[in-house]
């Protein structure tokens, strides 16, 4: 046991020492391979602690949303529709939603505005949310000014400024009095964005969505199932925002796995064949060389996996910032919760980690099976 | 001679340690705490959507954009808004 431990620590030493005789090439794949690594698992774990919280905060979200679709167009809900669903069974509470869109010229930035739907703001007085108050360097008891569809302008002092820890849902919200938002908006008496369901028995959701769809032909309903759907489309495996950033590591390391299995130039050659002739086995050479591909891939991986956690929760995920951001204004700022299982550090290890040792390996095992005069030569 | 080795069998070792400890410290935290007045605020406002994107309406609310709208407003589709080509089309959602 002792011999075999000091015959590896041995092969390790000599390792180390062929690695540092091409210092330049193998600290330049150290480089990329670490780096790959570092974005394959920023990916993952921005994308898996977005999708955790993204859940647990949406499954508070409505059961369901009945929107009118007038010519395959989003449409305002008439009042009317209120007493359609009333006459569906199993519904507990129907709350219509008003919100919408308000563009402010100066900033050119979109907010979004809201009515709750109970305990709405005094008429006069908003809720503003993080996102917005930075934007327009706002706080409590300043007066906003807005312009109505009538073009004269009306001034709502703001109340309270949401708390900055909540941004990732509320960071462009203004809050305001019903109201308020249809003098701002010009929406009309009996007209709302759409409508908000509960349902106390959720196995009910599915049939009472087909309810809605018989009695009222011209509505579009969405179920919190789809929205969830929709968010664990957005932030999947499969799905564009992880492909996207995902598939410009893979060519990067594609290229660093292939250079390993095709670059085997003629002073590795000369090695080997040197090494066989010595009296080495080929399983001494496999072995040797793999060690160096250990070295490489496993200080690769841990510094990696661990920058990447510093740069998601500690950092806040400053690289992926500009990507997400695309051109909004306002960009919430989130502290992210960590949210690691062993699949993926696994997932990374597999994808990462074992083709770079197998492309070693095999590259390595098609010389040393050839003659040590051959090799040389 | 075997300097090297243990240099970087002990590197190992502690790149390794400190792996789990941030493992373990993110298993102790708890998201359910941290957001218990974005739940607070989502089931007074009846909101379906992340604020994580605002350059353009049917981004910002992604779960309410129109099924049937043409290509010009639909996320995937060939688009202004960078932000509308990290969203996979409702057609893609619809199906899963």
């Amino acid at each position: 046991m002792k011999n075999l431990i000091l015959r590896h620590l041995n092969l390790i030493d000599y390792a180390i020492w062929n690695l540092k005789r091409n210092k330049l090439k193998n600290s330049l794949i150290f480089f990329i391979y670490t780096f790959c690594i570092f974005l394959v698992s920023s990916v993952l774990m921005f994308t898996s602690s977005l999708n955790r919280e993204a859940k647990e905060i949406l499954a508070h979200a409505p059961d369901m949303i009945v929107q009118k679709v007038v010519a395959g167009r989003h449409d305002l809900i008439e009042i009317s529709y209120l007493d359609t669903l009333k006459g569906i069974r199993g519904i507990s509470e129907i709350k219509p939603r008003l919100w919408g869109y308000y563009f402010e010229p100066n900033l050119r930035v979109n907010f979004s505005l809201v009515v709750p739907l109970n305990e709405q703001p005094e008429k006069g007085s908003i809720y503003i949310g993080s996102g917005v108050a930075k934007i327009l360097k706002k706080t409590e008891n300043d007066f906003l000014p807005f312009v109505k569809t009538s073009k004269e302008s009306l001034l709502l002092e703001i109340e309270k400024v949401i708390e900055f820890e909540t941004s990732l849902m509320t960071n462009d919200l203004i809050i305001m009095n019903e109201e308020d938002f249809r003098n701002i908006t010009g929406m009309g008496e009996n007209k709302f964005t759409d409508i908000a369901l509960f349902i106390n028995n959720k196995n009910e959701i599915d049939k009472i969505a087909e309810k809605i769809l018989n009695s009222m032909p011209n509505v579009r309903v969405v179920t919190k199932s789809s929205i969830l759907k929709t968010y664990d489309s957005l932030f999947n495996w499969r799905s564009s925002l992880v492909f996207f950033l995902i598939s410009m590591v893979l060519v990067a390391f594609l290229i660093v796995a292939v250079d390993r299995f095709i670059s085997i130039n003629v002073d590795d050659r000369n090695e080997i064949g040197l090494l066989k002739a010595l009296g080495w086995d080929t399983s001494d050479t496999i072995i040797l060389k793999s060690w160096e591909s250990v070295v490489i891939s496993s200080l690769s991986f841990l510094i990696g996996i661990n920058s990447a956690y510093i740069h998601i929760f500690l950092f806040d995920a400053r690289i992926f910032k500009p990507i997400i951001m695309g051109w909004s204004v306002l960009y919430p700022h989130f502290n992210l919760v960590p949210n690691i299982n062993m699949w993926t550090l696994i997932t990374i290890f597999a994808i990462t980690v074992l083709p770079f040792i197998l492309f070693s390996i095999v590259s390595v095992w098609r010389l040393s099976i050839t003659e040590p005069d051959v090799a040389m030569r | 001679m075997r300097r090297e080795s243990i240099v970087f069998l002990v590197l190992v070792f502690l790149l390794t340690c400190l792996s789990l400890v941030l493992i373990i410290d993110a298993h102790d935290k708890n998201s359910v705490n941290k957001n218990k007045n974005t739940v607070i605020w989502v089931k007074k406002l009846g909101l379906t959507d992340l604020a994580l994107f605002s350059d353009a309406s049917y981004i910002r609310h992604i779960s309410q954009s129109d099924m049937f709208a043409p290509f010009q407003d639909n996320p995937s589709s060939f688009d202004i808004f960078p932000t509308a080509s990290l969203v996979p089309p409702t057609y893609m959602r619809e199906r899963e």
